[in-house]
């Protein structure tokens, strides 16, 4: 949706980090259309640390996907660090995902063919990151998150813990101002599972970067200062402790 | 590192891949030994037909007809030879009349029309390799009447050497003449048909037929094919500075036969390589949309991550790319051990209809040969790769990550 001509609607506040007007998502499933998101609007700071829950199938992947720039909204207004997403060409799109947008998901999503350091320096080297300053920052985020021995295995030799641990280091090692995780505990047990919240609390806190996860876990939920709880693709609640 | 990943996946999965890798070998190998083949046997009809009849160059006394090849005869060839013969890479020059006639056993036996050829027998040693003496003995120039007959011919006339034939021709100035001649020997060329109707005879024997001291043309052998066209350019100019009017035929131009061969089994080439190639096609695409559906999600991860359409594409299409090239080279390297082993098994192909003789079989490998075939299969592969590759790279990201 294009902003509207007299310039009102798109004018961000300075610390916005993901802004949302009426947004809608429309799936085509077959020749139906399904609603998964019905008119959000939503203001996510700079440096915030969101929980976005609701029940399966209530649009909490669909949120996240349209954040992270993978998808464009039906209608409505997204801004995502301050860039209008909607207006954005692909290869924009793509720059913004490599270098200020780290992602991680439920299946941890690693790519199999390469090791733990391949797999973090990936994006680094997608978006031109010279050799030497790639080498540097992987081995400083492998450090950071503990994984500094694991670097040469393959994904399939890792546990699910470790595996979620590496995506984070894939998602921290461009250095992004906002990290999207969808469901990042739903395939691991509940102590891993805290481990993945706290790492994801402690690059909130110690670097400022915007995290938001999606959950269904109550006994995550706790773990943001503010819970968005989405129900059948509406905001039914957005509580900030 | 785009092609450490190209690597890796194409290393996935192993069995799909190394079937597609086989076929690719398999088409490579057999382009190249196809190719190989053939160009043995254009170099060796090449020589047959230089060796055995036309020689390098051809020297005629214009005007020459370009249909029938026929020109007037040459009075002065012996100073032609001269010229010719002193030229750079010049090993053997002849010169050859032709001539045409009846040939009988005399009595009440009856003719039979003969082509014939006076040649000087020291020379056409050299130029006629592939004649070969059945029965009897050489022809010399000291016994000017003495002839060599086709073996059929001879056959037809039921004669053997030592036996004397009469045979009849015209002479320039269109009066009947005729000559007796003994039977040297018999000689066969290879050719059914050419056997039964050729005789050759020392050439001042054949001028004394037609009562005239000239020669049809005169025959060139050079030290090597290679040089043909450089010595025809030079023997060229150096007539032009004699100014004598003589035509020069390259014995290219002058082999209709093996101009049909090349075109025919290039042709034949063509029709096997779009076979062969249309296989790698569809194994090559067929293997990389399988892949390509089994790593949905991580398509869409990589574009998760920050990975360009262009980029994807070109991960891609880096796989097929590299199948082709490793296909390729395996291809080569096996075709080539494969005419070595041929090759040194000294295999005898049976005779081609209308041939008396067997040919061997035989692959002749050069950097074109297996350059060729490797380019175009990997090109091939490449090609074959984009359309899947263009899918793969265009995939909805959400519905890629939201694929199991
Ligand atoms: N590609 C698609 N085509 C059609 N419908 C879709 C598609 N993707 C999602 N949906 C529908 O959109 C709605 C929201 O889906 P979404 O995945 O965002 O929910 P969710 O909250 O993430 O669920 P879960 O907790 O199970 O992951 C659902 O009804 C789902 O069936
Ligand atoms: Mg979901």
């Amino acid at each position: 949706m294009k902003p509207a001509s007299d310039g009102s609607v798109s004018m961000p506040r300075a610390m916005s980090c993901v802004r949302l007007r009426s947004v809608t998502k429309e799936y085509m499933l077959g020749k139906a259309l399904v609603p998964a998101l019905r008119g959000v609007t939503l203001d996510i700071d700079r440096g915030e640390l969101v929980c976005v829950a609701g029940p399966s199938g209530s649009g909490k992947t669909t949120l996240l996907h349209l954040m992270g720039c993978l998808d464009n909204p039906t209608a409505g207004e997204l801004t995502v660090l301050d860039k209008n997403v909607a207006e954005m060409s692909d290869g924009e799109a793509c720059r913004m995902r490599g270098t200020r947008i780290g992602f991680i998901f439920q299946s941890f999503s690693l790519i199999e063919v390469l090791s733990v350091f391949e797999n973090v320096e990936y994006p680094l080297l997608l978006h031109g990151w010279p050799v030497g300053g790639r080498r540097e920052r992987v081995e400083e985020v492998l450090a950071h998150l503990g994984l500094k021995d694991l670097a040469k295995r393959r994904p399939t030799q890792l546990s699910g813990g470790q595996r979620q641990r590496v995506a984070i280091a894939r998602a921290l090692a461009p250095n992004p101002d906002l990290i999207l995780a969808d469901e990042p505990t739903a395939n691991l047990d509940s102590t891993t599972g805290h481990d993945v919240i706290d790492w994801l609390s402690r690059l909130n806190g110690e670097y400022g970067i915007t995290i938001v996860f999606a959950s269904h876990d109550p006994k995550i939920i706790s773990a943001a200062r503010r819970n968005i709880n989405i129900v059948d693709g509406l905001i039914a609640s957005d509580v900030t402790l | 590192m785009l092609w450490k990943i190209a690597l890796r996946n194409l290393l996935r999965n192993k069995r799909r891949t190394g079937f597609s890798l086989a076929l690719v070998v398999i088409v490579t190998m057999g382009l190249v030994l196809f190719n190989a083949f053939v160009d043995y046997t254009y170099t060796g009809l090449r020589e047959t037909m230089i060796r055995s009849q036309l020689g390098h160059l051809q020297i005629f006394q214009r005007p020459y007809d370009e249909v029938t090849g026929q020109s007037p005869l040459m009075h002065d060839y012996k100073s032609v030879k001269d010229i010719v013969s002193t030229s750079e890479h010049v090993a053997i020059v002849g010169a050859r009349l032709n001539l045409q006639g009846l040939i009988t056993k005399g009595g009440e036996a009856e003719s039979i029309s003969f082509i014939g050829l006076g040649v000087e027998p020291e020379a056409e040693s050299y130029l006629s390799t592939f004649r070969t003496t059945v029965e009897g003995d050489p022809l010399r120039s000291d016994r000017p009447f003495a002839v060599h007959l086709g073996r059929g011919l001879a056959a037809q006339l039921s004669v053997v050497p030592g036996d004397w034939v009469t045979i009849l021709g015209t002479t320039v100035d269109g009066v009947i003449n005729a000559l007796d001649v003994e039977v040297a020997g018999t000689v066969t060329l290879g050719v059914q048909q050419m056997d039964n109707r050729y005789l050759y005879m020392p050439i001042q024997g054949a001028q004394s037929l037609i009562s005239s001291d000239a020669a049809t043309n005169i025959v060139v052998l050079l030290d090597k094919t290679d040089h043909t066209r450089s010595v025809a350019d030079q023997i060229e100019q150096r007539f032009a500075k004699e100014h004598l009017d003589l035509k020069i035929k390259r014995w290219d131009e002058l082999a209709e036969y093996y101009r049909q061969v090349v075109s025919l089994y290039s042709r034949i080439f063509g029709v096997v390589s779009v076979i062969m190639l249309a296989i790698v096609i569809f194994s090559v695409s067929n293997t990389m949309s399988m892949s390509l559906m089994e790593r949905i999600q991580e398509l869409g991860t990589l574009r998760a991550v920050g990975a360009t359409r262009p980029y994807l594409m070109k991960l891609l299409v880096t796989e097929g790319f590299l199948l082709g090239l490793l296909g390729g080279l395996a291809g080569v390297l096996v075709g080539v051990c494969a005419c070595q082993f041929i090759n040194s098994l000294h295999v005898v192909m049976p005779p081609a209809p209308g041939m008396t003789r067997g040919y061997p079989l035989g692959f002749r490998l050069g950097w074109s040969i297996l350059t060729g075939p490797m380019l175009l299969v990997a090109s091939t592969s490449v090609l074959s790769t984009l359309l899947p590759a263009w899918r793969g790279s265009r995939i909805n990201i959400v519905e890629a990550l939201r694929y199991v």
